[in-house]
C-alpha cells in the first residue's frame, strides 16, 4: 500500500498524537505509525501525576514554568480527565529548611501558588500523613488519566487505520538527495507492507527516538532511565503527597481513581521490552514513602508497574535526574544534514501540549505557512468509554441501574456492561489491551479474578473472538496481569493470587486445556 | 476444660474427613474451622489425580494406575505418604456418606471423567455428584447449553463456541448449541449469583416456568446442560423433575465461585458428621495453641469477649492454604501460624514465582508447605517430629501441586481420613 502526506509522525505516545491533534486543527494532512498500541512507553506508563511545576521549581525554573502554564490549560481543556486534587508537599524533621525556604522563592518567582500550612492543618486535611512532619505547602498538583488523554487528543486529529496506523512497524526511513522523502513500514498484523510518501517526518518515539534516528543515519544520545511504580487498593490520600527536598526516589503518591500511586525510583537501564520491577524497588518504595504516609507500611498493593523516561542528553557525565525534564526539539536539517526530519524528545506528559505547538510551529515556517496554534483554546472532547471521575460514575450508575446493560461487570471498580462493550465495539481482537486501557476493568482490588472470565463471554457474545481464539485471549489478558502482580505478591494479595488460581487453573483449567 | 480424644483445626474437606475417620472409631471430636474452607471455589468433584506429572498436558487416564508411579517417584508427595491401600479406604469412606441418600458421587469406573468447564475447555477429573452424571465429553447425545442473562459467571455462547471447535477437531460426536434465557421472565430478579438461583430452583413454580421455558427451546437433543444451581438442599429432585419434564437428560456445569455444589457437599459432609456426634464450632475469629515441648497441650478459640480452651489427645491440622490462613506471610518468609510448623520454602521471595503465569512448570510456591512423615507429624527439614500429637492434612501440606496434577480433594480425603483415624500403615 501506498499513502501520500504532508507530515508522517513517528509514536502514538502523548507526543505523536497532541502532534497529530495540532497538525489536523492547522488543516495539515497527516499519518501516525505507531509499532504498538496507542500509550505503549511512557505515555501509559507513568503516575498519572498533573505536575504543577513545583517538583522541578528548584532545580529546573524553565520546565517548572512550562509545567505550570500546561497546567492551567489542561484543566481549562480537558477538564474531564483531571482530577483537581491539589498537592503537599511536606517537610518531615529530617528535610532542610534551607531548601524549604529555596522552595517557595522559586514558586513565587516562576508563579506557581502556594500555601504554608501548621502541621496540624495539613493533618487535618490528610489524616493519613505522618504526626512528625513539620511544614506542609499547598500547591495546585492534581491527578490525570494518561489513557484518556492520549485517545482523546487521537481521537480528534483522525480516524484508526487512516490517519492512525497502530501495530505498525517503521522499517526504513527513504531519503532522497540529503532529504527525507517518507517512510516504509510494516502492519504487524498482516505483514503487509506500506509506504508513505510525506513531505516531513517527525520522530516522536519517546524511548525509541534515537532507534529512529538512526535509521535516518542520524545519532544523538538518549538516557533511559526506567521507573517503577506501586499501586495500591485504595487511596490512601485525598491530595498529591510529595516531600519537599530535591527531586528523589521515593518521593511522591499520586491518588489516581480508586487508588494510589507510589513513585518512583530510577535506575538506569538499555533494555526497553523487558521492563520489570523487582523486589528491593518494591521494599525500597513502600520503605520511603511511608515515612511521608506511614499506612502505606501496612497497605495491599494490588499491581507493580515501570516505565522508561527518555532523557536527551545535552552533555555527559551528569546523572539523569539532573538532567532537563524540559523539552527537546531538533532539526535535523542544519546540524546533522538531514533534511525535513525533525526529533521532538523530553518533556512531560503536562507539557506535551506545547511540545505539539513548538513542534508544529517549525513545521509550519518550513512549509511557508502562518497557521497560528489553537490547541490551548479549543477544549478537548472526552474520548470514547473513557474512566470518569468516582462522583460522576457513581452518579450515572444510580440513574441507569435498571437499563439494558446496567449489570455490573467489574465489581471492583463498578462499570457495566455497556460502557464495557462501548470500549470494545469495533476493536480488533489484537487491540484488546488497548481498548482495556480505556477502563478501569481489572485494575481494582480482585485483579480480575472475575471480570476477566466475564469479558471473555462479553468479547463472545459481540462477535469478537472466535471459538479457537478465545482461551488464548483469556490466557493472555491474564499474563499481561501477571506482571504487574507478581512484584507484590504477599500477605492479602498473595490469598487474591490463590482464589484466582483456583479459579482460572483450578475450576476453567486453563493452563491445560488446548 | 474440655477433652476430647481428637481436636480437627479447618473445615474443609481435609478436616471433615479427619473427623468423620475419627468419629468412626468411636472418638469424641471436636472441629472447629473459620468458614467452609475452600468449598465455595471449586468445582464440586474430586479430583483424584488429573495429570502427572504437574506439568504434563495430557490427561491421567487411570489415576489409581498413575498414583503408583507417582508414589514411587515422588516419595515426598502426601500420596506417598499415606500409601495405595488408605487412600482407597479413605476414598471409600468418602463415597459411604452419601449412601442410602439420592445426591450420590459418581464416577467412570476406575477412569477420570472429562468434564466441560464453564469456559468450553475440558478437565479431567475422578468423581463427581450425580448432578454432573451424563455430563463428560465421552458422553453421547446432542447437547443444548442453557445460561441465564442474569447469571454473570456463565456464558452458554461461549461454552457452546468451544465445544463446536472440538467437535471440529473430531474430539467430541455431538452437536452442541447455547441458549441464554433473561431470567427476569422467571423470576422478579434481574440478576442472580448461584447461591440465589440454587434457591430459586428448589422453588415448584420457578423450576416450572423454567422448564417450560426450556423445552419451547428444545430442537431435538438429548442432553440438556444448565449451570451448577440446580437446588440447593434437593439438587437430585430437581434434576429428577426437570428431565421428566423436558424428555433429556440433564446436568449441571461448574460455575465460577461461589460454588453450589461444593457448597452442597460441605452441608452433607458437615450434617453426617453432627449425626454422629461431633461438636462442631463455626466461624472463630483465631486459635492459638499451647505447644510445650513437642506436646500440644490446648488450643484456644478467640471469640470475644469470649475465650475458650480446649484439649485432645490428638489434633489435626488441616488450615489450608494462603487463602484459609493456614499459611501466611511475615516479612520474606512464609509460616504457619499457629503452631508456628517448619515450612518448607526455598530461601528467597524471588523464587516464589515464575516469570510467565501460565508457566509449563508449577510455580515453586505452590509446592510449598508443611513437611510430614508417615504418620503425617509435622516434622522439620532433618525430619525432627515439630509437634508429637499433632497431624497435618490437606492443602497445607509440601510436596504437591494440587492446582497442576488436579489431585487437591482426593489429597484432602487421602490425608485427611488417615491424620484422623489413628492408626498407620
Amino acid at each position: 500500500m501506498e499513502l501520500n502526506t504532508q507530515v508522517a509522525i513517528i509514536g502514538g505516545g502523548i507526543t505523536g498524537v497532541g502532534i497529530a491533534r495540532d497538525l489536523a486543527q492547522r488543516g495539515i494532512e497527516f499519518i501516525l505509525i505507531e509499532k504498538g498500541d496507542l500509550a505503549n512507553g511512557a505515555s501509559g506508563r507513568n503516575h498519572g501525576y498533573l505536575h504543577s511545576g513545583a517538583r522541578y521549581a528548584v532545580n529546573d525554573p524553565e520546565a517548572a514554568g512550562e509545567c505550570i502554564r500546561e497546567n492551567r490549560i489542561l484543566k481549562k481543556i480537558a477538564p474531564w480527565c483531571i482530577e483537581d486534587t491539589g498537592g503537599l508537599f511536606i517537610s518531615l524533621p529530617e528535610d532542610s529548611g534551607t531548601f524549604r525556604d529555596q522552595f517557595l522563592r522559586c514558586c513565587e518567582k516562576i508563579g506557581i501558588p502556594t500555601k504554608r500550612l501548621a502541621p496540624s492543618e495539613a493533618l487535618d486535611l490528610e489524616p493519613n500523613l505522618s504526626h512528625d512532619i513539620t511544614h506542609a505547602i499547598k500547591v495546585p498538583d492534581g491527578a490525570i488519566d494518561p489513557f484518556s488523554l492520549v485517545f482523546a487528543n487521537a481521537e480528534e486529529a483522525g480516524q484508526y487505520g487512516k490517519e492512525i496506523l497502530t501495530r505498525t512497524a517503521l522499517t526504513r526511513l527513504i531519503q532522497n538527495g540529503g532529504r527525507i522523502t517518507g517512510v516504509e513500514a510494516s502492519n504487524l498484523e498482516t505483514g503487509e507492507p506500506l509506504t508513505v510518501r510525506a513531505d516531513f517526518v517527525v520522530n516522536a518515539a519517546g524511548a525509541w527516538a534515537d532507534h529512529i534516528a538512526r535509521l535516518a543515519g542520524v545519532s544523538f544520545e538518549l538516557e533511559l532511565s526506567k521507573g517503577s511504580m506501586l499501586v495500591t487498593n485504595r487511596r490512601v490520600s485525598t491530595r498529591v503527597i510529595h516531600r519537599c527536598r530535591l527531586p528523589s526516589d521515593g518521593d511522591i503518591v499520586v491518588p489516581n481513581h480508586t487508588v494510589s500511586i507510589l513513585g518512583t525510583t530510577s535506575v538506569k537501564t538499555r533494555d526497553l521490552d523487558g521492563l520489570s520491577v523487582e523486589p528491593g524497588e518494591v521494599s525500597f518504595l513502600i520503605d520511603q514513602t511511608s515515612k511521608m504516609l506511614p499506612c502505606l507500611r501496612e497497605a495491599r498493593y494490588i499491581r507493580a508497574y515501570a516505565g522508561v523516561r527518555p532523557l536527551f542528553k545535552a552533555g555527559s557525565g551528569q546523572d539523569s535526574r539532573e538532567l532537563s525534564r524540559g523539552f527537546t526539539l531538533l532539526d535535523h536539517g542544519p546540524g546533522d544534514g538531514v533534511k525535513n526530519f525533525i526529533t521532538i524528545t523530553g518533556g512531560k506528559l503536562v507539557t506535551y501540549r506545547l511540545m505539539a505547538e513548538k513542534t508544529v510551529d517549525l513545521l509550519c515556517q518550513k512549509m511557508g505557512l502562518d497557521i497560528p496554534c489553537k490547541t490551548h483554546l479549543t477544549p478537548l472532547s472526552r474520548p470514547k468509554g473513557a474512566s470518569q471521575g468516582l462522583g460522576e460514575h457513581l452518579d450515572k450508575l444510580g440513574r441507569e441501574a435498571e437499563g439494558p446493560g446496567s449489570e455490573i461487570v467489574c465489581d471492583c471498580e463498578l462499570i457495566t456492561r455497556a460502557e464495557l462493550e462501548e470500549a470494545l465495539r469495533g476493536i480488533s481482537p489484537r487491540s484488546l489491551r488497548e481498548a482495556l486501557h480505556r477502563t478501569r476493568l481489572a485494575k481494582g482490588t480482585c485483579q480480575g479474578a472475575f471480570c476477566s472470565y466475564r469479558l471473555l463471554g462479553i468479547l463472545h457474545s459481540m462477535g469478537q473472538v472466535n471459538g479457537a481464539d478465545s482461551r488464548t485471549q483469556l490466557r493472555e489478558f491474564l499474563e499481561e496481569r501477571w506482571k504487574g502482580v507478581r512484584p507484590v505478591l504477599w500477605g492479602d494479595q498473595l490469598r487474591e493470587h490463590e482464589f484466582i488460581g483456583e479459579i482460572y487453573l483450578g475450576i476453567l483449567n486453563l493452563d491445560k486445556a488446548r | 476444660m474440655k477433652h476430647y480424644d481428637v481436636i480437627v483445626i479447618g473445615m474443609g474437606l481435609a478436616g471433615l474427613m479427619a473427623a468423620k475417620a475419627a468419629v468412626e472409631r468411636g472418638k469424641s471430636v471436636l472441629i472447629m474451622g473459620k468458614g467452609v474452607g475452600t468449598a465455595h471455589t471449586h468445582t464440586g468433584c474430586i479430583d483424584l489425580l488429573g495429570y502427572y506429572p504437574a506439568g504434563s498436558v495430557d490427561p491421567v487416564h487411570n489415576p489409581l494406575q498413575s498414583l503408583i508411579r507417582l508414589m514411587e517417584e515422588s516419595p515426598n508427595h502426601p500420596y506417598a505418604r499415606v500409601g495405595e491401600a488408605d487412600i482407597r479406604k479413605a476414598l471409600t469412606s468418602f463415597l459411604n456418606v452419601f449412601n442410602g441418600g439420592n445426591y450420590a458421587y459418581l464416577s467412570r469406573g476406575e477412569e477420570n471423567t472429562i468434564t466441560i468447564t464453564p469456559c468450553g475447555s475440558t478437565r479431567p477429573t475422578y468423581l463427581f455428584p450425580s448432578t454432573m452424571e451424563w455430563g463428560g465429553i465421552e458422553d453421547a447425545g446432542d447437547l443444548l447449553i442453557v445460561g441465564f442473562d442474569g447469571l454473570k459467571d456463565f456464558y452458554s455462547p461461549s461454552i457452546a463456541h468451544n465445544l463446536a471447535s472440538l467437535r471440529e477437531a473430531g474430539r467430541i460426536s455431538f452437536k452442541v448449541r447455547s441458549i441464554s434465557l433473561p431470567l427476569s421472565r422467571f423470576s422478579d430478579r434481574r440478576m442472580a449469583p448461584p447461591p440465589v438461583l440454587g434457591r430459586l430452583f428448589e422453588d415448584h413454580g420457578f423450576r416450572d416456568k423454567i422448564a417450560q421455558g426450556v423445552r419451547a427451546e428444545l430442537k431435538g437433543e438429548e442432553r440438556v446442560a444448565f449451570p451448577a444451581v440446580l437446588g440447593i438442599e434437593r439438587a437430585h429432585e430437581v434434576k429428577r423433575e426437570l428431565e421428566a419434564r423436558l424428555g433429556a437428560r440433564v446436568f449441571e456445569i461448574p460455575t465460577l465461585p461461589p460454588s453450589v455444589p461444593g457448597y452442597r457437599l460441605f452441608q452433607v459432609l458437615k450434617r453426617n458428621l453432627q449425626e454422629r456426634g461431633v461438636t462442631v464450632i463455626m466461624g472463630f475469629s483465631a486459635a492459638e495453641a499451647t505447644v510445650r515441648e513437642g506436646t500440644c497441650l490446648q488450643v484456644t478459640v478467640l471469640r470475644p469477649p469470649i475465650q475458650r480452651s480446649y484439649s485432645a489427645d490428638l489434633y489435626v491440622l488441616a488450615t489450608g492454604r494462603f487463602a484459609g490462613g493456614g499459611l501466611a506471610v511475615r516479612g520474606d518468609r512464609i509460616v504457619e501460624p499457629m503452631f508456628g510448623l517448619p515450612v518448607h520454602q526455598p530461601f528467597s521471595r524471588e523464587e516464589w514465582f515464575r516469570v510467565r503465569f501460565f508457566s509449563d512448570k508449577p510455580h515453586p510456591i505452590e509446592g510449598f508447605g508443611v513437611m510430614v512423615n508417615e504418620q503425617l507429624n509435622p516434622v522439620d527439614d532433618h525430619g525432627n517430629v515439630a509437634v508429637n500429637n499433632l497431624r497435618v492434612a490437606g492443602a497445607i501440606l509440601s510436596g504437591c501441586y494440587g492446582l497442576r496434577e488436579k489431585s487437591g480433594g482426593g489429597v484432602a480425603i487421602a490425608t485427611g481420613y488417615t491424620a484422623g483415624k489413628g492408626e498407620f500403615h
